[in-house]
């Protein structure tokens, strides 16, 4: 295969793959820009790996693998602390990954509809925790408040939004049985 | 412990030590657990590349809500309302938590800038290439975020450096040192930035700039809240303001707030310093290798705040200075001292012709001073009198004798014409010499008029105008003729001062008028309270013309 034929098949395979493997690298990295650093590398590990990918098997799954090694390289490298994840979770988180990719593909859309939904105050408290990468502790000392009153908002986003999903989801298999 | 809010203290916050045992435990332990969190992890990364990644735009900035008025506090009294909520309760822990952020920000070194990644995700083909060439450049891998919008006097520490007004800046290029000079930086994302030398700085994000040593002065929009300038101790975080950040060379660093508030942080991990809320007029200092916050007294002249290379205008926020402007200035010590503008002409003219000028046009036009419309002389005889070019007219305008001398006079040295004997005099206002540098008059014999352009000002020098300030009298000329001077300030045709009979030479009296954005013209007006002359021609014994009035020191108080 010539190598502009190569990085074309990679760029489609990663295109489809990079979602969930970001997401398995967040899941076990929970700084955003510490997990970007780990998927860089991720990414040239795979291209400089491509060759030795088996077509037959999915690449996400393959990704996911490789990802998992550069996640317990960068623990070991850099967190100090490896109660949290050892790498015994580490594969189990990665299993599950792989196990439920195409549910957490499948659930995109819904979730894009759902935070599309969210206005005002809750937006923008959001735009704070993902743009600005700020945790609850740092968001408060932005707004002068507890730290608890920006936990509780962030708390009830989240079960907001895992509700309307689940809601959002329910809704189209149930559009698309009937 | 709730399995769900020790989830949310993982995706937001802090596990303590026994708190992570706990939720490795569970993830180990339970598989629906372990799904659970699979899935909200899914979640959180994604929330991150929609409001991070290209989505974003349409997400966050076209947004309706973000356009509506930024309500800082309400939002956050609405939080403190959210803490008492009844449904949901989440607590924080006590213990001393074990950050996981904290551990793992060990790491310094960083191959690429957030945005690499979001133009990875968003470019199909490209983003092979694009991490490639991140691993075999990464160094020169940087994106645009500022342009540099002018320069004054500027030497470049690296004499191969050769930026230039208009060229744009990059994340990551390495440490910008200015050995002398001002630069005026306009960044992306709409904040305006003005770094003074001898400093050293770099662009770190879109939205973060490292200031190593300098100073800085940084006005950030609304919509650019969140802002950030790093220095080696501390963090400011912008909420929407004006403020100064100054790094001494020794790395401590000072924040002076002018307008708004900001956060400070000090200490290089956020979890670990302390951090303030400084509000508008408050200054704070963190030493060098300290975390502790002192307060200091604010300077809010340590700042240039803005550069104008063309205009020669260095703005420490100093006030704009009529008197100049009428010298043909720009405010800011330009304009050329004795001099005037002719009231007949409209031109500024050196010499002064002390001859009575009686009203003949209506509004005279002044074209060629950028910031003053027109001049007038002040006669309510006819009815209202016209005040500016767009034929705002003066009602109740006093009835005066319909002359002048001289025009509008910036200086100090004032050539008076007695009988057919012309000679210099000195400006004095109870015995001291105005008219010269500190001391700045507008010389305004009655009865005469000016009109200034405040909006001109307010898009030349993109500011607001807060309040005109100055102080008000009689010179001291002609020593026994007795004065009666009345005093208007104007704005768009109406009066929102006045001074009347005006009989005590050589006493000044301090005016504030406050200016909304909305005004467009200040008018300044001197008549004679004598009021018109009954005896035709004869001047001869009229107050009128020993009325030598003074707006002393005026100024437009810009930026409040």
């Amino acid at each position: 295969m010539n190598s502009e034929k190569k990085i074309e098949e990679i760029a489609v395979y990663w295109t489809q793959a990079q979602s969930i493997v970001s997401a398995f690298i967040s899941s076990t990295v929970p700084n955003f820009e510490d997990a970007n650093d780990v998927l860089q590398s991720v990414a040239v590990a795979v291209v400089r790996k491509y060759d030795t990918y088996d077509r037959k098997s999915p690449f996400t799954a393959w990704a996911i693998g490789i990802a998992r090694n550069e996640v317990l390289h960068y623990k070991r490298k850099y967190a100090r602390d490896k109660h949290i994840f050892d790498d015994e979770l580490v594969n189990k988180i990665a299993q599950t990954y792989h196990e439920k990719s195409s549910e957490l593909d499948d659930m995109k859309k819904a979730l894009e509809k759902c935070v599309s939904k969210i206005e005002g105050r809750w937006k923008q408290i959001l735009q704070m925790r993902y743009v600005r990468e700020m945790d609850a502790k740092r968001i408060a000392q932005c707004l002068g408040v507890s730290s608890n009153a920006v936990f509780v908002a962030l708390h009830r986003i989240r079960l907001s939004l895992r509700e309307c999903i689940q809601k959002t989801m329910r809704a189209r298999e149930f559009g698309s049985n009937g | 412990m709730d399995r769900d809010k020790l989830m949310s203290q993982y995706f937001f916050s802090s596990l303590n030590r026994q708190e992570q045992e706990l939720f490795a435990k569970y993830l180990k332990e339970d598989p629906e657990f372990l799904k659970q969190f699979v899935t909200e992890s899914y979640v959180q990364r994604r929330l991150y590349d929609l409001f991070v990644g290209q989505d974003n735009q349409k997400l966050l900035f076209d947004s309706a809500v973000l356009q509506s008025p930024y309500e800082m506090d309400l939002w956050a009294a609405l939080l403190n309302e959210e803490k008492t909520a009844p449904t949901i309760e989440l607590e924080v822990s006590k213990n001393e938590p074990v950050l996981i952020e904290k551990l793992q920000k060990q790491k310094i070194v960083r191959k690429s800038s957030k945005t690499t990644l979001i133009t990875a995700v968003a470019a199909l083909a490209a983003v092979i290439l694009l991490i490639v060439y991140v691993q075999l450049n990464p160094k020169e891998f940087s994106d645009p975020v500022a342009t540099l919008a002018d320069m004054v006097d500027v030497r470049w520490a690296d004499p191969a450096m050769s930026l230039k007004r208009g060229d744009r800046l990059f994340t990551r290029q390495g440490g910008i040192q200015l050995k002398e000079g001002i630069l005026k930086i306009q960044m992306d994302n709409g904040s305006n930035v003005v770094v003074e030398a001898p400093s050293e700085f770099e662009f770190i994000t879109y939205d973060q700039i490292e200031l190593r040593y300098g100073r800085l002065y940084a006005n950030v929009p609304r919509r650019a809240i969140g802002f950030i300038v790093s220095t080696p101790n501390s963090n400011v975080i912008d909420l929407g303001t004006q403020f100064g950040v100054k790094v001494n060379i020794d790395g401590g660093t000072e924040v002076h707030v002018l307008k708004g508030k900001v956060s400070l942080i000090a200490g290089k991990q956020s979890e670990e310093g302390t951090s303030e809320l400084v509000q508008q007029g408050q200054a704070r200092r963190v030493e060098k290798g300290q975390e502790a916050i002192q307060a200091i007294a604010i300077n809010p002249g340590a700042f240039v705040r803005d550069i104008d290379s063309q205009n020669h205008y260095v703005w420490r926020g100093q006030p704009l200075d009529l008197a100049d402007v009428i010298g043909g200035g720009n405010g800011w010590g330009t304009g050329q001292a004795n001099t005037r503008i002719d009231p007949i002409t409209g031109k500024l003219a050196q010499r002064m012709e002390p001859d009575g000028i009686q009203r003949t046009t209506p509004y005279i036009l002044v074209p060629d001073l950028d910031f003053v419309d027109g001049l007038f002389i002040p006669d309510g005889r006819a009815g209202a009198v016209q005040v500016s070019s767009e034929g705002d007219m003066y009602e109740g305008c006093p009835e005066t004798t319909g002359r002048c001398f001289y025009g509008p006079f910036n200086g100090s040295v004032l050539p008076l014409k007695t009988a057919n004997e012309v000679f210099d005099h000195t400006v004095q206002i109870g015995g001291q010499t105005f008219g010269g540098p500190g001391r700045p008059i507008i010389l305004l014999h009655s009865n005469l008029g000016i009109t200034f352009d405040l909006t001109a000002i307010r898009e030349s020098y993109v500011c607001s105008i807060g309040y005109l300030k100055s102080r008000i009298g009689v010179a001291d000329f002609q020593e026994g003729h007795p004065c009666n001077a009345n005093f208007y300030v104007l704005v768009d045709g109406q009066v929102r001062y006045s001074l009347l009979h005006y009989k005590q030479k050589g006493e000044l009296t301090d005016i504030s008028i406050k200016l909304e954005d909305t005004d467009r013209f200040l008018t300044l007006v001197t008549a004679d309270g004598q009021g018109p002359n009954k005896s035709g021609d004869d001047l001869s014994g009229r107050t009128f013309l020993y009325d030598w009035c003074v707006f002393a020191e005026p100024v437009l108080v810009l930026g409040e």
